[in-house]
């Protein structure tokens, strides 16, 4: 069988990105961000032609720009001055500074799309299960009522609407007043009903012994060689970036952007972990083409 | 030594001492039987359930014992893992939001390895057939699809007995006869031990091997449906007999000159065993040989009974209409070109399959969503020219769930804050109030939180506030669901009587025998439109499954009786 | 087989974990006090995690945890009847009045899994844990001072939703800031008034209607949700957890 990226332990898909979102934050230097970024943005072509990204393209690009823009706006220290507006300095400095910043949010942000996509709620709950079981069960108790509250949200409005009692009608108070007036009903209904909730989870034995999880997932061999592979690319990260490389010193004095050899080596180790799906799909691929020129 | 025992139990609820929910109640229950209890809502059947289940016993006083195979079950720490109990409502009981993850559930909790919960999971799957439903969101599911879910993960803590609550009592026919009809298996095939509390006898009487009739928490009449059945009649409970067994009893009543119930007689309690009694009493006497020719002059004797309205105006018109829940899938329109005609007084009943748009026609009507395309005229004016307030007085929408409806904590608030809201909180209106209070029987339930009501009652008090406004429509959306026999009956002289004062009735049901009984004209939804409508005696006539048990009892002797009263009086004729 | 122990060792475990966290992020902010708002994402998370735990210990009965399930999924879709009217946000009322009647514990939880399951199915981003402490200390905080006798009259309760409306944003705003300013510290940092005082100010005006609506439904609703709740506290048979 083909590994796909999204067939991994949930525990190994949310330690990939934590580490890239980790990495992301640690190392602040435009070039290695820029090219980050293309990764990432490259993840999401492969995955779905950027059909997710596009919904959050908004937000990711808003942010970005406003970030590169506002920085000079609050900031106007450094050595090189672009232009004077008033007499408000616009410096290289603060520029290059809102575009580490803006970089990183955005790689960030566009990571998340991705994580949204391939970590389900199904296999957070699983996570949460394995670690703060009770907890699971609440986040999971609240995932099955949020839909059934939306559903109860729509009867009594309708009901209430027929009532006369709208929150189209009247001035700014008396929507809210009879806004909130359906979450009252809502409230009061739905936890009255709640108590056989409780009841069909006493009559199934809840809480009675030790509590045990149904794995939905299981951990196999290709998750172990991934989670080393993994993490010995972020260990290697940390460690250089403890030794002070991979990042832009702006302020006081601010340091040449071009990479140094030895920031390239870290920079290409972090690549290749933010790359990790590439690769899972890359190697995907061949072994799909070798699996038919065998036959 | 019967398997589970009641001796002589007590039990009150700290809330009411004085009156206690069960009284000196003494039952046994053989392994392996079918038990149905049935009774008034209130009459203790729940309690008796509840008590067997260590787990949601309620807190109360109790004296006397129960036992199971010998044990007290009233004794510290003792086990009732072996008793499964499904609750009415389907909704209420799903605890995850995945259908794997609900199975998994009281596996979890029980400390099973995967393997186990795998192995127990996949054999319940394929019992059940449902290999399709595993990943899908519980959310997305039917009610009775929610019921079965229900069942399957009781189930899968391998119980030996199972208690039912009511439920069916939330389904629409043809999930509920899914649903008993697993009961019937589950009880048959596997030997498992049945104690279902139930209004519904008509699918269970086959089944059951004793049926126990409560009253204020006692046991006022028990044995096997047909030894039952006959003292059923003779007593308060009358409206719990169904159809077929209370048309015959209704015969031997007469007990008319040759019009007795015959020799062989036992009381039947299928359309098949009626249908063999039909046959024997005509076989067996000329005088009940009922031919097909004789059928016309059934029917003007029916118009006679309830003649055809006078051509009064319409009240309501929907023209052509079009409507979907998503504006960009067009494929999934509920209603595709629907239109009604509703006459000044006239008591119409909407019958169709569960999602058929039923309840989306109501919504639109009373203005709640807006369609696509079409018309929707009230009083000869357009919707969309009718303010809301001067609609929401017109017209009185009571939801399939009229827990829904209250706002305030007592009833009696919930009618002052109406009365306010209308600007009626004048003497007369208040005079007007209690006077409709009283007519419908309900002026002791003011000072009681609308939630502490039972099904029959928060009804009434709904309708009791929606009338106070004075609407001259009644839009009721499934009004039958879940009520007992004898609530129905009294909803069913409630919506007579208001019609009779002049108020236009539409409602929706699946509730056939209801709509045959009391509704002027009855349409059928399908495909998002009606596609027929006629009185009740025509619109039934020719239909061969979804029809009254009554018709499907004389089918092919005539066609043309559709109610009881109508049996009745064929026989009464002879 | 031992449950007790397995799960002993599981605790031991995450707290061994949690301690190396904790640890790890100390010796980070010698290191990078530069960035140290960054790492404030980390301490967050941390904070979380210790109240999960300390949630983890207590055995909690069917009906309580269903009873915080409702509230948590009833604060998560609060906002749909307002669709309507903008910038009211009925989520921190809820949760408010959850933590005055449930206590501080519960108030905390109901607020952490509300934001949580919200944006489990919205779509989560580096705003969630942000998002979860902030509504997690409404709960909490309501829980805390609830016995409080400022709190029992009307002026005090309408002051702390007042604060609430402003504290979330400032919350919700380090996270902005912290985008904002990439975390420097210094002149045209984090901490610079320069920045800080623009900023807050931008997005005073968000916060004054949150903190209006939240008066709003204080005033209108406060006393009835109190005692509707108190109502479920003891139907529920849930006696006062400290």
């Amino acid at each position: 069988m083909i590994q796909r990226f999204e067939d991994f332990h949930p525990a190994f898909t949310f330690f990939y990105y934590m580490g890239v979102i980790l990495l992301l934050m640690m190392f602040q230097h435009p070039t290695i961000l820029v090219i980050a970024l293309l990764i990432i943005l490259m993840i999401h072509f492969v995955e779905d032609r950027f059909q997710n990204l596009k919904r959050w393209s908004l937000l990711i690009i808003l942010s970005g720009v406003l970030i590169i823009l506002l920085n000079p706006v609050f900031n106007q220290r450094g050595r090189i001055v672009l232009f004077i507006i008033g007499d408000h300095y616009i410096t290289l400095e603060a520029v290059l500074n809102g575009s580490v910043t803006a970089l990183s949010i955005m790689a960030i942000i566009s990571i998340f799309v991705s994580y949204n996509e391939v970590m389900t709620p199904n296999k957070l709950l699983f996570l949460f299960s394995k670690l703060l079981p009770q907890f699971a069960v609440l986040l999971m108790l609240t995932l099955r009522f949020i839909p059934l509250m939306r559903r109860r949200l729509e009867e009594i409005s309708a009901v209430q609407y027929s009532k006369g009692i709208a929150v189209t009608d009247g001035n700014w108070r008396k929507k809210v007043k009879n806004g909130l007036l359906y979450i009252q009903v809502l409230v009061t209904y739905s936890l009255e009903e709640a108590i056989q909730t409780a009841d069909s989870m006493n009559a199934r034995e809840y809480g009675k012994g030790e509590r045990t999880t149904y794995d939905h997932f299981r951990f196999k061999k290709i998750d172990a060689v991934a989670f080393l592979w993994v993490g010995f690319l972020l260990i290697y990260c940390v460690i250089g970036r403890l030794y002070g490389f991979g990042v832009l010193t702006i302020y006081p004095m601010m340091d040449p952007i071009p990479l140094t050899g030895m920031e390239w080596c870290l920079a290409i180790g972090m690549f290749i972990f933010i790359a990790f799906p590439l690769v899972v799909k890359g190697g995907g691929r061949l072994k799909w083409r070798i699996l038919i020129s065998k036959m | 030594m019967a398997y589970i025992n009641f001796k002589n139990v007590t039990f009150s609820y700290p809330e009411n001492p004085a009156m206690p929910a069960l009284q000196d109640l003494s039952l046994q229950v053989e392994k392996g039987q079918f038990v149905v209890l049935c009774g008034h809502s209130g009459c203790g059947k729940s309690t008796l359930l509840r008590l067997l289940k260590q787990e949601i016993k309620p807190h109360g006083a109790i004296l006397g014992d129960i036992q199971l195979e010998g044990q007290s079950l009233l004794v510290e720490n003792s086990s009732s893992k072996g008793i499964g109990y499904v609750f009415q409502d389907p909704e209420n009981q799903v605890v995850a939001d995945e259908v794997l993850h609900e199975l998994a559930f009281g596996l979890e909790n029980v400390g099973l390895s995967t393997n186990e919960m795998r192995n127990r999971i996949a054999e319940m799957v394929n019992f059940m057939g449902a290999e399709n439903l595993l990943h899908r969101k519980t959310h997305t599911l039917s009610g009775g699809q929610k019921q079965q879910l229900n069942l399957a993960s009781v189930l899968l803590m391998q119980p030996n007995v199972l208690l039912l609550d009511e439920p069916t009592a939330q389904l629409d026919p043809v999930s509920a006869r899914e649903f008993l009809d697993m009961i019937v298996r589950l009880n048959g095939e596997f030997g498992l031990t049945v104690i279902m509390a139930e209004h519904r006898l008509e699918e269970v009487l086959a089944v059951a091997d004793k049926i126990v009739m409560m009253e204020k928490g006692q046991i006022r009449l028990e044995g096997r449906p047909k030894e039952i059945l006959p003292k059923v009649w003779d007593s308060s409970e009358k409206p719990y007999v169904p159809t077929i067994p209370s048309f015959y009893l209704k015969v031997f009543d007469q007990g008319q000159e040759g019009c007795g119930v015959g020799a062989s007689s036992e009381v039947p309690l299928t359309v098949k065993e009626g249908r063999s009694w039909l046959r024997e009493r005509r076989d067996g006497s000329p005088v009940y040989g009922y031919e097909s020719t004789e059928s016309t002059q059934l029917i003007s004797e029916h118009k006679l009974d309830k003649p055809e309205l006078p051509p009064s105006e319409p009240i309501i018109e929907v023209k052509n209409l079009f409507f979907q829940y998503d504006a960009r899938k067009p494929s999934e329109a509920i209603l595709k070109g629907l239109s009604l005609n509703l006459h000044k007084g006239e008591f119409y009943t909407l019958l169709g399959g569960n999602g058929s748009g039923k309840s989306t026609l109501m919504k639109l009507i009373c203005g709640v969503s807006k369609p696509q395309r079409g018309k929707v005229i009230i009083n000869k004016r357009d919707l969309k020219r009718w303010g809301r307030q001067e609609l929401a007085k017109m017209i009185g929408y009571l939801p399939q769930n009229p827990k829904l409806y209250f706002i305030q904590d007592t009833v009696g608030k919930e009618l002052q804050d109406t009365l306010e809201q209308w600007g009626l909180a004048t003497e007369s209106g208040e005079k007007r109030t209690s006077d409709l209070l009283n007519s419908l029987g309900i002026p002791h339930l003011t000072n009681k939180h609308p939630y502490d009501l039972s099904g029959g009652e928060i009804q009434k008090v709904a309708l009791a506030c929606l009338l106070v406004r004075q609407p001259q429509i009644l839009l009721l959306d499934e009004p039958t669901k879940g009520l007992d026999p004898v609530s129905k009956g009294q909803l069913a002289d409630i919506l007579l009587e208001l019609q009779s004062q002049g108020l236009t009735i539409m409602m929706t049901s699946h509730d056939v025998e209801f709509a045959a009984k009391y509704a002027d004209r009855c349409g059928m939804m399908f495909e998002g439109r009606i596609t027929s409508e006629s009185s009740p005696a025509s619109f039934f006539k020719g239909n061969f499954f979804y029809t009254t048990m009554i018709q499907r009892l004389f089918r092919g002797y005539t066609e043309d009786v559709v109610t009881m009263e109508e049996a009745i009086r064929i026989w009464g004729a002879r | 087989m031992g449950g007790a122990v397995g799960k002993s060792l599981k605790m031991r475990v995450l707290q061994l974990l949690l301690l190396l966290g904790v640890v790890g992020i100390l010796a980070s902010t010698l290191v990078w006090s530069e960035h140290y708002l960054w790492l404030s994402f980390g301490i967050v998370i941390l904070a979380i995690i210790i109240f999960l735990l300390h949630f983890e210990r207590r055995k909690i009965v069917a009906r309580e945890i269903v009873l915080l399930a409702v509230m948590a999924a009833i604060a998560s879709v609060s906002r749909i009847p307002f669709a309507a009217i903008p910038s009211v946000q009925p989520t921190t009322f809820v949760i408010m009045m959850a933590g005055f009647v449930f206590g501080k514990e519960s108030g905390f939880i109901i607020g952490v899994v509300s934001a949580l399951a919200s944006n489990m199915i919205l779509g989560q981003g580096p705003w969630t844990p942000w998002q979860m402490i902030a509504w997690g200390l409404v709960g909490f905080s309501a829980g805390l001072l609830r016995n409080w006798s400022v709190m029992k009259g009307t002026i005090g309760k309408v002051g702390f939703a007042i604060i609430w409306g402003f504290l979330f944003g400032w919350i919700m705003n380090i996270w902005g800031l912290l985008a904002l300013t990439g975390g420097g510290t210094g002149e045209g940092g984090l901490l610079d008034p320069q920045v800080l005082i623009p900023y807050f100010i931008s997005s005073a005006l968000f916060d004054s209607m949150h903190a209006v609506s939240n008066v709003v439904f204080l005033l209108l609703f406060g006393g009835v949700w109190v005692k509707l709740l108190e109502r479920f506290k003891m139907k529920y048979g849930l006696l006062e957890y400290k």
